[in-house]
């Protein structure tokens, strides 16, 4: 592989598990495009690296949020299993579906999620005496630890399922969903949710990525590559979330939001 | 050891290691044994994220954390399914 190639594609590892690592986005929706258009790997190739990609820059992410009290492994472990089970749901009905109908409401719903995020301002709800969903965090930022009780459990448990589904029918990641709907919805402070969704991640993509791997079907120079880039991009991004604060972190959050459903808007229309 | 610091080890541990590998993997690929390494280092990474749910489960069951095993062990349950299921897609 040519040098040039090689820090290249380093390049695109470390822009993508930049945002990736801070937004808990995973990076797929830049790396695939990316990686068909500049670099004219086919849809699976792709595919297959993009999920190496993901993985690394997920693992880096959560081993630094984990250790500093940031990410909520339990809450992480309970929406996956309801993503997960959608995703598979998602991969048997893709067939039945339009890609184009798929991408149009995704790209309502980020727009949606954008919006509220943008309109409504964040509230914690206070810990109930005897709840069982109450958990804390250590901001990074300032080192405040900060108590939150997770609401909503059973409709979020839905919503990931159907975060599981679109992701999975449409190819986009389910972190553009997940975050907002933890934040929002179920009352998990955003840098919570964002490195929660970041441990998430690593897990959703393992099984992807596995099958891959042992098929044969990976590119692995490419995915060395990307997957050094994304390394790197992990450790910028915990070094950016430290100076974050949650206001501005949900404002930069809206804006990707909207970047994104604006790709898959372009996406569904066939422009990309 | 508290269970994030031990989840955390090991994420760090299999993503040092895979990325330290599959790098000298491609910086020997023009030799034969290049890709071997590379793909040693590869499988190391991918499945960091399952070493650190199983490293999960191993402490909940130490701290005999019930109610959050029952959830770890659906959630393994739904991994293995989901990985054969993805197996015999392909």
């Amino acid at each position: 592989m040519e040098p040039v190639l090689i820090f290249a594609l380093i390049a695109v590892g470390v822009f993508a598990g930049t945002l990736g690592t801070l937004f808990g986005i995973g990076g797929g929706i830049i790396f695939i495009p990316v990686l068909t258009i500049l670099f004219g790997l086919s849809a699976s190739e792709a595919v297959a690296v993009s999920l190496v990609g993901i993985i690394t820059a997920s693992t880096g992410a959560a081993s630094y949020y984990v250790k500093n009290d940031l990410a909520n492994i339990r809450v992480g472990l309970l929406l996956e299993i309801t993503t997960s089970a959608g995703a598979m749901v998602g991969a048997v009905f893709a067939v039945y579906v339009s890609n184009w109908v798929l991408l149009v409401i995704f790209g309502f719903v980020l727009v949606y999620s954008a919006l509220t995020m943008i309109i409504r301002k964040e509230k914690m709800v206070e810990c109930s005496e005897h709840g069982d969903m109450n958990f804390s965090f250590t901001d990074n930022k300032c080192g405040t630890v900060g108590r939150y009780e997770v609401k909503n459990v059973k409709s979020g448990l839905a919503m990931c399922t159907a975060a599981g589904v679109m992701s999975s029918m449409t190819g986009v990641g389910g972190g553009t969903i997940k975050v907002p709907l933890m934040n929002v919805h179920m009352g998990i402070p955003i840098k919570v949710a964002s490195a929660t969704s970041s441990y998430m991640i690593g897990i959703t993509a393992f099984s992807g990525a596995i099958v891959y791997f042992i098929n044969g079907d990976m590119l692995l120079d490419y995915a060395t590559a990307i997957a050094v880039g994304a390394f790197i991009g992990s450790l910028i991004g915990t070094v950016i979330s430290r100076y974050l604060d949650a206001g501005p972190m949900r404002r930069y959050f809206s804006i990707l939001l909207l970047a994104i459903s604006a790709i898959i808007f372009l996406e569904a229309g066939g422009v990309l | 050891m508290k269970i994030d610091t031990t989840t955390s080890l090991v994420l760090k541990c299999c993503l040092f290691f895979g990325i330290v590998l599959s790098a000298i993997g491609l910086f020997l690929s023009e030799h034969e044994y290049g890709d071997p390494i590379m793909w040693t280092g590869l499988l190391i990474m991918i499945v960091s994220p399952f070493a650190g749910v199983l490293t999960v489960y191993s402490n909940l069951i130490k701290e005999k954390d019930w109610k959050w095993v029952k959830v770890a062990t659906l959630l393994i349950v739904i991994m293995f399914i989901g990985l054969i299921f993805s197996m015999l897609r392909n």
